[in-house]
């Protein structure tokens, strides 16, 4: 076969870019490319060469040796630096193209043009040092081209078997066909028994487990290689995401000519032991992210016990007794208990925002910081401090703002993403036991008076978030001596055991009933405790309770 | 090689439209000159820009950077519409355009008159 070889050296400099492309398109036309072609293998090699210039040498000098092989069918362009070991191909950054134009990060949009812009890519570390990037291309493109030089080229731009020694890829390709799938079809499925290896030569292909697609396979990639060389069910499931066409070489035959070419085990050790080290760094990867999110989410729960009352405020002739446990790091139930206009009324909130983790956190601290800032507006408001304070000697008109104002902002600025809370808000005059009360769609919660249940306070009005307008109604009653408000939320009674049995209602009234009200919080999260043992918490847990001395 | 050279013009359609003329070749050292002069256009009031890519040899990466931070500016200012347009840019950069998905943000044209009136 007849090669033709040139080189160019130049010094790094952005400067010398235009005349690494006058080389390169002179070498183009000999090797007589296309001007499509000619164009494409000339931005592949700027935009390496570019690259090598501001991240390889970055500040220092140094040379790019950029060199020239073509035989009758392709150009092959190596480039080679002194730089600091750095494999392009690898950087994590790529540029999303799905995101909005003005949202992009640039960054990884030239490596993206060199890959897409050649037929093959290889990067090699050469053992004195620098960095060494192969860029292929072809003369012709496969339209037109007949199948068997489809196949061989896809064997020779296979990462995995462009290595192999040129007879035995002859050899391969003999052995080999080409298939097409339309877009949707099943290539294989995960536990299917494993015939084949795969290049994919044209369109792309979904890895998936189920719904999750792990990895797209784009042209050039293969596929299904394990099964080469052992006798196991598929592990993952390959569908066609557009139409597609492939090779495919049977197992037998890998089998039988790699017998042919004992030299070949070296080659294909290289191969396997590659795609074993990209798995163990994609692993190593992914647990580095996941530590770094439990990192995030450590602040987050941290940032969110901040926004749980504790400790709780001291009302005199009342003892307040509250817990707060999540089921994940973060958590959307909450209570709060804050004084309003000096000790002169109480305000006592448990809530559960619909959902767990993340996005009910999210939306506990917006619920949370509304009410209780419609709550005490009067108290951060700069205007006239005495119109403010006409709203306290109508609590049940305060409440209704508190609660109608949430409501409507969340159902008004929020209602696409449908999260709600059902929320018990109650103002409680101290001085005189007076508690009315918002029950908006939550738990009833408990009065209880010398070991019976006194009564429960329903619903008053609709859940919160969901309907924009919705009106409440008030609720009033007194709290006597010796009487206890025990609200909380349904984590509590939903708690389950390892049997997955609930707690119940019925076993949390029978504690209500037969405990004292000292320290009645902890007495009953003892009990929950108890049930659960050490099977896992699913829902976030509430508990508050107030007792008149 | 080519260096590269823009010259600006003035066109009205139902705005006023400032039209970048670049010719020569974009890439990863020359593209600072057309960042500052994009810069020093925008900061002088202009809010749509026309670039002539008719004369335009080679664009590398760095010129869709260009792109980029040129239609970001403008759309500061104006998030009605793209605030940058190209006029007859080559077939490769059409279809890196493409391939790169700007082509949904920053629309193409082939004659001037079409451009201009298109803000």
């Amino acid at each position: 076969m007849e090669k033709s070889n040139s080189s160019l050296t130049v010094k790094s400099d952005s400067k010398n870019l235009a005349s690494i492309r006058n080389f390169i398109r002179e070498a183009a036309e000999s090797a007589g490319l296309d001007n499509d072609g000619a164009l494409e293998i000339c931005l592949a090699v700027d935009e390496a060469c570019a690259n090598i210039i501001n991240h390889g040498y970055k500040n220092d000098s140094g040379d790019i040796v950029v060199s020239a092989v073509h035989d009758e069918s392709k150009l092959t362009i190596s480039l080679s630096d002194n730089a600091h070991p750095y494999n392009p191909l690898e950087q994590a950054v790529s540029a999303d193209l799905d995101a909005p134009l003005n949202k992009r990060i640039l960054g990884g949009m030239g490596v993206l043009l060199v890959k897409q812009s050649t037929d093959m890519v290889k990067y090699q570390s050469p053992a004195g040092g620098g960095n060494t990037l192969i860029m292929t291309k072809y003369c012709h493109n496969d339209e037109g081209a007949s199948d068997i030089s489809i196949i061989k080229r896809a064997f020779e731009c296979s990462e995995f078997f462009s290595n192999m020694p040129t007879e035995m890829i002859n050899s391969l390709c003999a052995a080999s066909s080409i298939e097409h799938f339309e877009k949707g079809s099943a290539i294989f499925k995960k536990g299917d028994p494993g015939d084949s290896t795969y290049i994919v030569t044209d369109g792309e292909a979904s890895v998936h487990e189920g719904d999750l697609i792990v990895a797209t396979l784009v042209k050039y990639d293969t596929f299904g290689e394990l099964a080469a060389f052992e006798d196991k069910p598929r592990t993952a499931s390959i569908t066609a995401k557009t139409d597609l066409s492939v090779v495919r070489l049977g197992r037998k035959d890998i089998i039988e000519i790699m017998s042919q070419f004992p030299d070949s085990g070296i080659e294909v050790a290289r191969s396997l032991c590659k795609r074993l080290r990209d798995r163990t760094k994609e692993v190593i990867d992914g647990s580095l992210n996941s530590a770094r999110m439990e990192q995030e989410l450590e602040i987050g729960r941290k940032i969110q016990i901040g926004f749980i009352t504790d400790p709780l405020p001291e009302v005199p002739g009342w003892e307040l007794g509250a817990y707060f446990e999540a089921a994940k790091e973060v958590a959307g139930d909450f209570y709060d208990v804050f004084n309003i206009d000096g000790h002169s009324r109480v305000g006592l909130i448990v809530a559960d925002v619909c959902d767990k983790g993340v996005g009910a956190a999210l939306f506990m601290t917006l619920f949370r910081s509304l009410l209780r800032s419609t709550a005490k507006m009067h108290e951060y408001s700069v205007a006239d401090s005495t119109v403010n304070k006409q709203i306290l000697e109508r609590p049940d008109e305060l409440l209704k703002r508190c609660v109608q104002f949430t409501n409507n902002y969340i159902s008004s600025t929020h209602g696409h993403t449908s999260m709600f809370a059902t929320i018990f808000f109650g103002l409680l005059e101290p001085e005189t036991g007076h508690l009315c009360y918002i029950n908006a769609g939550h738990e009833a919660p408990f009065i209880i008076s010398q070991g019976k249940i006194k009564t429960r306070l329903e619903n008053t009005g609709p859940v919160v978030g969901l309907f924009e307008g919705a009106k409440y109604r008030v609720g009033e009653v007194s709290l006597e001596k010796n009487e206890t408000l025990f609200a909380y939320t349904d984590g509590v009674t939903d708690a389950v055991n390892a049997k997955n049995e609930l707690f119940t209602e019925e076993r949390l009234v029978s504690l209500l009933i037969k405990e004292s009200a000292d320290d009645l919080t902890k007495k009953i999260i003892d009990e929950i405790k108890d049930h659960m043992g050490d099977a896992p918490q699913f829902d976030d847990i509430t508990i508050l309770s107030v007792s008149r001395k | 090689m080519s260096d590269l050279v823009i010259s600006v013009s003035q066109s009205d359609g139902k705005v006023p439209v400032t039209v970048m003329h670049v010719s020569g070749d974009i890439d990863a050292n020359s593209h600072q000159e057309l960042d500052a002069k994009a810069a020093e256009i925008i900061a002088g009031g202009a809010k749509h820009i026309l670039l002539d890519l008719a004369q335009n040899t080679y664009m590398s990466s760095a010129g869709f950077r260009s792109m980029h931070k040129i239609y970001t500016a403008l759309q500061a200012d104006d998030s009605s519409g793209s605030g940058l347009r190209l006029l007859k840019p080559s077939a490769e950069v059409k279809r890196l355009m493409e391939a790169m998905g700007f082509d949904e943000y920053i629309p193409t044209h082939d004659d001037i008159n079409e451009a201009v009136n298109a803000f």
